[in-house]
């Protein structure tokens, strides 16, 4: 499967500048691109275009030749960098991991969730923790693309060469293809298959 | 001797519990969760201490407890000092957002209805404020324009950075950084770095909770590792140069996880509350485990530094 960005430009509404201008970008199934810019370049931008929250001004993203799907679960999933506001302050761990589909027990075992877990409120767990669940979520049985937004800043070290080494595992059993959007260069270097970087 | 040191000490966090009183599922059986125990910190004038350590393992939570941010169902036990005072919650009321300056972990601690610049003044309108602010924004690569911008119109590396000018904008004793370069690219982090550096070199302190190693070794005086809710080892940043160096075998293999000493990904997670191994809480990951791992464990100094490690304290064991 290809998943492809092309010439998408984004301007915020309101706003006078394109943060996005006539970018193009691919990922096949089973590749791991990283992409590196600075601060406020549109990197979140981009990858919540390509996981279809955001429509582009102009461009247009394409799963094998034909758009995103308008209903159903979408193959494009985003793991968010601020795992604290993806996930609704008001309801229990426990549907937070059902919004994502039919995630299979092996998943949550692999990324240390605990049971007690599960009957707590977002609130209750660490920014770590929290971002465990929602890698759990993004990995339901339709997911083919997933895009990695700063997923592991807020885990230390161990837990993130842990969580890392289980995602590629992943995504090479599943083919899925991976969007690694990072500052850490060390980070990327490790991880992906090859880099892509988002030109102003 | 011992006074006169603890008078130059900013804060100091001795024996620190922290337990939150939980129900459970479908009883009215209370049960209390310790989260932190048996929690040691100190930041001296001029240091940056760093603390590093597991996620999960109580960094924010010390942070919370010097702010006094703690949810109701949570209690304290242990001795904290300010200056060499005991610090009372009153205290803390009083000396926080002035003397005791936060960067929150989460950016949904800014407020989401006030324009970026009113929150970054705090109620300052003087002529000196507003131009010490646009100086921070130059230094952080920020466009004026974004003072009267909301949070939400921000990225996140941008939203960061106006969390940590928050903190810039006081003038305080002590700040308690939690995470404050995630989402910032490296040149950005660094002078993040440098200016908590030289806020220390003027007399002050800097407690900074992060899990970015590399970058607090470059700026730290002393690290402090957490595992689990507990102190496993102080080390001085020199220690880092040399994994040999470290104390504690946990230390080690955080070292070894960073990307530039090989990314080993210990196996394992970190023991959860409810079922927290008497003794070392690392012994059932620990490659070094032995006899009197699962007793108790004193604080042993070792080459300046200290660390709670059997392997230290042979000489306080009880016979096997």
């Amino acid at each position: 499967m290809r998943l492809e960005a092309k010439q998408i430009t984004y301007r915020y509404p309101g706003s006078d500048w394109n943060v996005l201008d006539g970018i193009d970008f691919a990922v096949e199934s089973g590749e791991r691109v990283g992409i590196l810019a600075p601060s406020g370049m549109g990197k979140t931008t981009l990858g919540q275009i390509l996981a279809g929250y955001r429509r582009p001004s102009a461009g247009e993203i394409l799963l094998d030749g034909q758009p995103l799907p308008r209903e159903g679960y979408c193959p494009v999933q985003m793991i968010w960098q601020h795992p604290e506001q993806a996930v609704n302050p008001r309801v229990k761990m426990r549907r937070v991991l059902a919004e994502g589909n039919q995630i299979e027990e092996r998943i949550v075992r692999k990324l240390g969730i605990e049971e007690d877990w599960l009957g707590r409120y977002p609130g209750e767990l660490s920014g770590g923790e929290l971002q465990r669940f929602c890698i759990a979520r993004a990995l339901g049985e339709g997911t083919r693309f997933l895009i990695a937004d700063e997923i592991s800043t807020m885990l230390d070290l161990i837990t993130q060469s842990q969580i890392w080494n289980f995602l590629l595992k992943e995504a090479e059993t599943r083919a899925i293809g991976l969007v690694v959007i990072s500052h850490d260069r060390g980070l990327l270097d490790q991880v992906c298959t090859r880099m892509a970087e988002l030109a102003p | 001797m011992a006074e006169e040191k603890r008078q130059k000490e900013i804060l100091r966090i001795e024996r620190l519990t922290v337990s939150f009183a939980q129900y459970e599922a479908k009883t009215t059986q209370r049960v209390e969760l310790p989260v932190i125990s048996d929690l040691n910190v100190s930041v001296r004038e001029g240091e940056v201490v760093a603390v590093v350590g597991s996620s999960g393992s109580g960094k924010s939570l010390l942070a919370h407890t010097v702010f006094g941010l703690l949810p109701q169902n949570a209690s304290v036990s242990g001795d904290m000092f300010y200056q060499g005072m005991r610090l009372r919650t009153e205290d803390i009321m009083r000396l926080r957002g002035s003397e005791l300056a936060l960067v929150p972990q989460g950016v949904s601690y800014l407020d989401p209805l006030m324009k970026t610049g009113k929150q970054i003044l705090n109620g300052r309108r003087d002529a000196v404020s507003r131009e010490k602010m646009q100086k921070l924004f130059v230094r952080y690569g920020l466009e004026q324009g974004v003072a009267q911008q909301y949070p939400f119109e921000l990225s996140g590396g941008m939203a960061r950075r106006v969390l940590l000018m928050t903190a810039l904008m006081s003038e305080p004793k002590l700040i308690v950084a939690d995470e404050p370069t995630t989402g910032m690219d490296f040149s950005l982090a660094t002078k993040a770095m440098e200016d908590f550096r030289g806020f220390a070199d003027e007399g002050n302190g800097v407690l900074l909770i992060t899990h970015d190693l590399k970058l607090a070794l470059t700026v730290a005086d002393r690290v402090i590792v957490f595992y689990a809710g507990t102190t496993l080892e102080e080390a001085t940043a020199a220690d880092f140069k040399d994994g040999r160096l470290l104390r504690h075998p946990y230390t080690r293999a955080l070292y070894r996880a960073m990307p530039e000493h090989g990314f080993a990904a210990l196996p394992g997670t970190q023991p959860y509350v409810r079922d927290m191994p008497k003794g070392c809480p690392f012994a059932p990951r620990c490659p070094k485990r032995g006899v009197g791992c699962d007793g108790e464990i004193p604080v042993t100094a070792v080459r300046g530094g200290s660390v709670r490690c059997v392997r230290y304290a042979k000489t306080s064991l009880p016979e096997a």
